[in-house]
């Protein structure tokens, strides 16, 4: 059977890629979405399955009111700041195809913020 | 040291038409590689900025934002010379494309896409 489908909705490339695969080392089919449009257009997909939705910030909620109207089998989860969709994010890979975490979900947080704070001294050296 | 215990290479893919760029980052993890997905040149700039560091950056050349995949390729040549890059486009090019990476047309197969990455990783 093949693996549940989770669509990350994130805008910011820092924090998408360690959020994604984490949940892929949870045993997840992960698909990355920049913006919500990018959702619309996997979730419209014949070939994507999609099983739950994870989204942060206003885009999100946006999103989440026509997710819940045109797909409404999809589980959505939606996170107001980068912490609560990291733990979201847990919650999910405790329910997942994995039978243990590959690591805890701090990890994940404080790699999303080295990675926040690298490109911040990147961009104040330019 | 043990072939399984190898790093998987990481690859930079770039790529603005999300299916697209969901379906060949799907064939390259198959084929074992890490996939970093960045939706435009300045999604990529801002994860090499933040210190990411892939073997190699498969890029389309036509993408909004504030730099298209030529510049984000001439900018990353200057400032990592060691990556490997593939290029691909549904144009031509410039004249100089061959100069700046591996060049692969538009329409592709995502076979003969992977192929060509995995050969320019030397690990065909």
């Amino acid at each position: 059977m093949a693996a549940p489908g989770i669509l990350i909705v994130e805008h910011d490339v820092l924090v998408r890629h360690p959020l994604a695969e984490f949940l892929r080392e949870c045993g997840y089919q992960v698909m990355e979405a920049a913006a919500p449009d990018e959702a619309r257009t996997l979730l419209d997909a014949d070939e994507v399955r999609v099983d739950v939705l994870l989204a942060r910030g206003s885009a999100g909620f946006e999103l989440a009111q026509w997710v819940r109207t045109n797909h409404p089998r999809v589980q959505v989860e939606l996170a107001g700041s980068v912490e609560r969709e990291t733990e979201k994010a847990a919650d999910i890979c405790e329910d997942g195809p994995a039978e243990a975490l590959p690591y805890e979900h701090k990890f994940v947080l404080e790699r999303i913020k080295q990675l926040l704070a690298a490109r911040e001294r990147a961009e104040r050296s330019d | 040291m043990l072939e399984q215990d190898r790093e998987p290479a990481e690859v930079l893919l770039v790529e603005d038409e999300v299916l697209i760029r969901t379906m060949l980052a799907e064939e390259l993890r198959a084929s074992g590689l890490r996939v970093v997905e960045a939706a435009n040149a300045d999604e990529a700039w801002d994860y090499l900025a933040a210190g990411g560091r892939p073997a190699l950056m498969f890029s389309d050349v036509a993408m909004p934002g504030s730099m298209d995949g030529l510049e984000l390729t001439r900018r990353v040549k200057a400032a990592y010379p060691d990556m490997k890059i593939i290029i691909t486009s549904g144009n031509p090019g410039p004249r100089n494309v061959f100069e700046l990476g591996v060049f692969l047309p538009k329409p592709y197969q995502l076979n003969r896409a992977t192929a060509t990455t995995l050969a320019a990783l030397g690990l065909a």
